[in-house]
């Protein structure tokens, strides 16, 4: 058994609210996210920052957070005292980035309950606040995190000057630094070979596309992420805008694509949809890659299958993680043994789904 | 499974594809086939592709190499060689160099968004205590402990008021 509860106090036996499923056009994007990189005012930034001035910063954006009534009182926990689980689970969560948990630095991580906001303190920068959202929401995602940005800025100054604007540890993050990003469902726009010819034109916007195309398509469940590049010269609504207006480009995309799949070769996307159900409700064991698998093409039953919606898939698609697996059954599991596990939760989960 | 064009590297990427007569194909292929059959989508060249080409060209002359931030010490050449800057200031002290380079990887060095919603008053305050540290750190160093109690007491007060 794991014994304590985690650290960061957040549930192991559900998942954060954007992954709710709720929100516009939710069955195609899974969520919305933007981060902010921010440095306090006349703090050294990591590099030069000893490591004693690496722990009074985190103290520092402690204390600002509770005057800020940004964090209720738990407030920002010591990276070094999560468990390696516990870690992981963060970081399968979207919570933290892989270069955070391999720092040296002094690192503070703040999440709220619900994960619709996070705070990581010295990973490349002092601080990069982040607010997920359920569905195409962007706006509504921008709003929030302007709302702690301003709140958090009234208590703790930031690094900044009026001709490059906020000022970060590195000159690609500087202006705005916000990086705002979708993550997009696109099985239809792949079958059909079009997602070359689309993600040409994300990138000819100046958005940059990272997905794991280009590993075989059938693997790892059509996700992509599509985020904005430049961080200077452009407003923070029009970086919006621009990612906003191109999701809705691809979601017309993906719903002409399985308009035509439809149309054309019903019957084999009906029996991919289905396959993917019988697997998954009958198999005793299943690993973490033929799972994501398997659920993409059940996404793709969405609306036709009863006792299934978009807020299952998602919440199936992090728990069945190896790390949230293991901290979900709380106990430490070998692989084998997380393979049943996990076909075990699937099986639970989905035994009321059918056509 | 060997790739299905070349018949030599073993296949890892699997195409699955529509015809335009609504036709299904699948086809294995190694990494180097599939991209040159135009599958994989090309490499794109981004913001940090540019930005780690400008700092292996730039600036390789002694004099740019030895300039060095007067707060945080951090050298021009310690910069292009880890790409993190070490304070606030270099952004200033290493001027058109950093100009330069924000405008090649961003197109604009004008920042068109937010404004940082801070108190400007906060901001001298820590820019003071900074100053007032430094010199504490001096004073006590020089063993003028007079000086440096005075120093102490000046920091107290601007603590208090930031608190």
């Amino acid at each position: 058994m794991i014994s304590g509860s985690m650290k960061s106090g957040l549930n192991s036996h559900d998942v954060g609210a954007w992954l709710s499923g709720k929100g516009p056009d939710s069955d195609i994007v899974i969520s919305s996210r933007i981060r902010l990189a921010r440095n306090v005012a006349g703090a050294l930034f990591l590099p030069k920052a000893s490591s004693q001035q690496q722990e009074e910063l985190v103290q520092n954006v402690n204390r600002a957070l509770v005057k800020a009534l940004i964090s209720n009182g738990r407030g920002i926990v010591n990276v070094e005292e999560l468990s390696p689980l516990e870690a992981q689970f963060l970081l399968e969560r979207h919570l933290v980035s892989p270069d955070f948990l391999k720092s040296k630095a002094a690192r503070g991580f703040f999440a709220k309950e619900d994960e619709t906001f996070s705070l990581m303190v010295n990973e490349e920068d002092h601080l990069r606040l982040q607010v997920m959202d359920s569905g195409l929401s962007l706006e509504e995602t921008f709003k929030h995190i302007r709302d702690i940005d301003e709140r958090l800025n009234s208590v703790l100054p930031f690094a900044y000057d009026e001709r490059n604007g906020f000022l970060t540890a590195c000159p690609t993050n500087v202006g705005t630094g916000m990086r705002a990003s979708i993550l997009i469902h696109l099985p239809g726009v792949v079958l059909t070979r079009e997602i070359d010819r689309v993600l040409r034109g994300v990138l000819q916007l100046g958005l940059s596309v990272r997905g794991t195309y280009g590993e075989g398509t059938e693997t790892r469940g059509h996700l992509f992420q599509i985020s904005n590049q430049r961080t200077l010269g452009q407003s923070e609504a029009e970086i919006v805008d621009t990612l906003s207006g191109m999701a809705a480009q691809l979601i017309r995309y993906e719903r002409d694509a399985r308009g035509y799949l439809q149309t054309k070769m019903g019957t084999y996307i009906q029996d991919k949809v289905m396959r993917s159900v019988g697997i998954l409700s009958y198999a005793r064991t299943l690993t973490s890659d033929e799972t994501l698998n398997l659920l993409s093409a059940l996404r793709l039953g969405l609306g036709s299958l009863r006792d299934l919606d978009a807020a299952k898939i998602n919440k199936l698609m992090i728990l069945t993680r190896p790390a949230n697996l293991q901290l979900f059954f709380g106990e430490e599991l070998e692989a084998e043994q997380r393979d049943r596990k996990r076909a075990e939760l699937i099986r639970k989960a989905l035994k009321n789904v059918e056509a | 499974m060997l790739c299905e064009e070349c018949h030599e590297n073993e296949a890892d990427v699997l195409i699955t594809e529509v015809d335009a007569g609504g036709n299904l194909a699948e086809k294995h292929l190694c990494k180097a086939c599939a991209s040159k059959k135009g599958y994989l989508l090309d490499k794109q060249k981004p913001l940090l592709q540019m930005f780690n080409e400008f700092l292996k060209e730039y600036g390789e002359g002694k004099k740019d190499e030895a300039l060095r931030c007067s707060v945080c010490e951090m050298s021009w050449a310690e910069f292009r060689r880890i790409g993190r800057f070490g304070c606030e200031n270099c952004y200033h002290e290493f001027g058109d160099r950093v100009e330069k380079l924000i405008s090649r990887i961003q197109g604009t060095t004008q920042h068109v968004g937010r404004k940082a919603s801070q108190d400007q008053n906060m901001v001298s305050f820590e820019m003071e205590k900074k100053r007032l540290r430094q010199e504490l750190a001096k004073a006590i160093q020089k063993e003028e402990y007079e000086k440096a109690a005075r120093i102490r007491d000046d920091l107290r007060k601007y603590e208090e008021r930031t608190e």
